[in-house]
């Protein structure tokens, strides 16, 4: 008998029963109580996984080879359960017109219950279950408004493309397991050590690589395999466009750290320059197609796109850092890309609330909707500054702590023997950021701007500015006091490392 | 018994020709067909290389991964069928040129 408590399963466990609830009761009770169901349950989780943060159920705990419940889990699944959390308390008034809301908020849970597999994964199978959950999960709740024409194109593609990249990486998967016969993480790191472009299994090897970036490149979005992601954000329901970019995004680069960092480590020389030109071509696209958006919801997309650019710089200094024997160097690297994740996240997440927010149709607003905002809605122009500026990386900002930490990283990296042209993803980051500068302020100044403004069409709700203000606190107090976050990346990289 | 290798070849033609059919094909129920042939082939691969594993746990690691793989794929096509449903509901087709709203 499991001890329910004690388990780390248990996070996982109470949202798959909140979700199952939601949907079992739907046809019975009010909207409000579903609503309420599904905040209260990703509360719970939330609790939960502080105290196994925080020591207070044991930490890290395995089971069956399967789920490894570490820091890096936890701290993965923080961020997920955070930002579903919040984009369910914008979601009250956003789907207020609409029925079916049980399925919506259900789906949504069941797609976080994929994201928290993936985090936990130590074990190809798993990995792949939790992917193609939450790929289906956020591919259905997409399609939400069913005679939306713009939400089922949306979600057609989505659905294709997950589809299409969960087949990618299934091939690579059978390759890898053909060359091991293993499919657990580390046992596969292990026998692929060795690997070099004498022995006989080099060329299945890299055919396998190749697959898995193609596949999870699909996932994360990164350039060249991104056209999609900007149709998808912009039509999909405005809170589930903030959970697929803070989010399902996120959970097919924890699913690269692992596969790469742990299982293919013995492959470093080879990925490593691959995701280098992959992380400059991605935030160089993503930050030049962002600059030509009028709506907001595909600004929002393309910038992430480049964002993701940054988070993967992790991974080459992650390589320089293990080929120099450098552990201080290789888990900073890991928990300086988490932290870019997680303050990207709640950015995000926190923007794409105030789109809903001002606008419940699909579409979302354009750069003149937010013309004069300040002098209708202060805290709403206020927290949406907060959350550009720390896109952009401002002083005194989350994003610009974790940028900052990022692209010193590169450049710790680019002092490994062999690795110089690291150098290269700072300076690439560098001057993205300034790309970056032309558009996020164009918003904001429109933000200030002394138009004449016609009164607000919308109406702010109690739950919408609670979690809009949470959000822009947290990305104020993370950027004047990061310690505490840090450390905890710190944790979730060691725990990471500790498995290879 | 077939040599592995034969049965590495046939899967991946299945594989390029599901890729292909994905790149190619315009009609969205041909795209889920092709991407059917591409899990299909990676599951070929698993129960082939199942065969030259050296103990029973190894062995039955590709033949349980294949397995899950097929039910994951079940599912992928209920949901695909119900969203490409909901697509011709919305807009009388599912040929994938002809639903361009979203462009930039």
């Amino acid at each position: 008998m499991i001890d329910f408590y004690a388990s780390g399963m248990s996070p996982i466990f109470v949202m798959v029963a909140g979700a199952l609830i939601i949907a079992g009761v739907s046809f019975w009770v009010s909207n409000r109580i579903l609503a309420s169901i599904s905040i209260g349950t990703m509360l719970v989780t939330l609790a939960l996984l502080f105290m196994i943060l925080g020591n207070v159920l044991p930490i890290p705990q395995t089971f069956q080879n399967v789920l490894t419940e570490d820091a890096f889990a936890v701290v993965f699944q923080l961020i997920f359960v955070t930002v579903a959390f919040l984009a369910a308390l914008y979601s009250v008034r956003y789907i207020e017109q609409d029925r079916n809301q049980g399925e919506y908020y259900s789906l949504l849970m069941l797609s976080v219950v994929g994201m928290m597999v993936v985090a936990a994964s130590t074990d190809l199978i798993t990995m792949f279950v939790g992917i193609a959950l939450t790929g289906l999960s956020s591919a259905s709740i997409t399609a939400f408004r069913k005679h939306d024409k713009t939400g089922a194109e949306a979600a057609m593609k989505f659905y294709i493309i997950s589809a299409l990249s969960a087949g990618l990486a299934l091939y690579g998967i059978s390759l890898i397991y053909g060359l091991t016969h293993s499919l657990q993480l580390s046992a596969v790191g292990q026998a692929l050590n060795g690997v070099g472009p004498s022995s006989p299994d080099y060329g299945t090897a890299i055919l396998a690589v190749v697959l898995l970036i193609a596949g999870f490149g699909f996932e994360i979005a990164i350039v060249p395999f991104h056209m999609w992601a900007p149709d998808v954000y912009e039509g999909s329901p405005t809170p589930v466009s903030g959970v697929l970019t803070s989010g399902s995004k996120k959970v097919g680069i924890a699913a690269i750290f692992k596969i790469f960092m742990i299982a293919l480590i013995g492959l470093r020389a080879e990925w490593a320059p691959l995701f280098a030109i992959l992380a400059i071509l991605t935030m160089t696209v993503g930050n030049l197609a962002a600059l030509r958006q009028d709506n907001v919801k595909r600004m929002l997309a393309y910038s992430s796109i480049g964002q993701a650019g940054y988070m993967l710089i992790s991974l080459p200094v992650f390589a320089a850092a293990y080929s120099a024997g450098q552990p201080r160097l290789e888990y900073l690297s890991i928990s300086y890309g988490i932290f870019q994740i997680l303050t990207h996240s709640i950015a995000t997440v926190g923007a794409f609330g105030i789109v809903a927010v001002m606008s419940t149709t699909i579409l979302g607003t354009d750069y003149d909707s937010f013309r004069g905002l300040f002098k209708s809605n202060k805290v709403l122009s206020i927290s949406m500054t907060i959350f550009l500026f720390s896109l952009l990386g401002m002083p005194l900002l989350a994003g610009f702590d974790s940028k900052l930490l990022i692209f010193s990283s590169a450049v710790g990296g680019s002092l490994v023997n062999g690795y110089s042209w690291l150098i290269w993803l700072a300076i690439f980051g560098i001057l993205n950021s300034a790309v970056s500068l032309i558009y996020y302020v164009r918003l904001v100044r429109n933000i200030y701007s002394d138009a004449d403004v016609p009164a607000p069409a919308y109406r702010v709700s109690r739950f919408a500015a609670v979690a809009i203000i949470v959000a822009a606190v947290a990305i104020v107090v993370i950027g004047v006091y990061p310690g505490p976050v840090i450390n905890a990346c710190n944790q979730a990289a060691q725990a990471l490392m500790a498995e290879i | 018994m077939i040599p592995v290798s034969y049965v590495l070849g046939f899967s991946a033609l299945l594989f390029v020709i599901g890729v292909f059919g994905v790149l190619y094909r315009r009609n969205a129920i041909m795209v889920l067909l092709s991407i059917e042939l591409m899990l299909n082939a990676a599951n070929i691969n698993f129960v082939a290389f199942s065969n030259t594993a050296l103990t029973p746990a190894a062995s039955a690691n590709g033949q349980v991964f294949a397995l899950i793989s097929i039910a994951v794929a079940a599912a992928e096509i209920a949901v695909g069928l119900a969203i490409l449903l909901v697509l011709w509901k919305a807009s009388d087709t599912v040929e994938i040129n002809e639903v361009a709203t979203l462009r930039w």
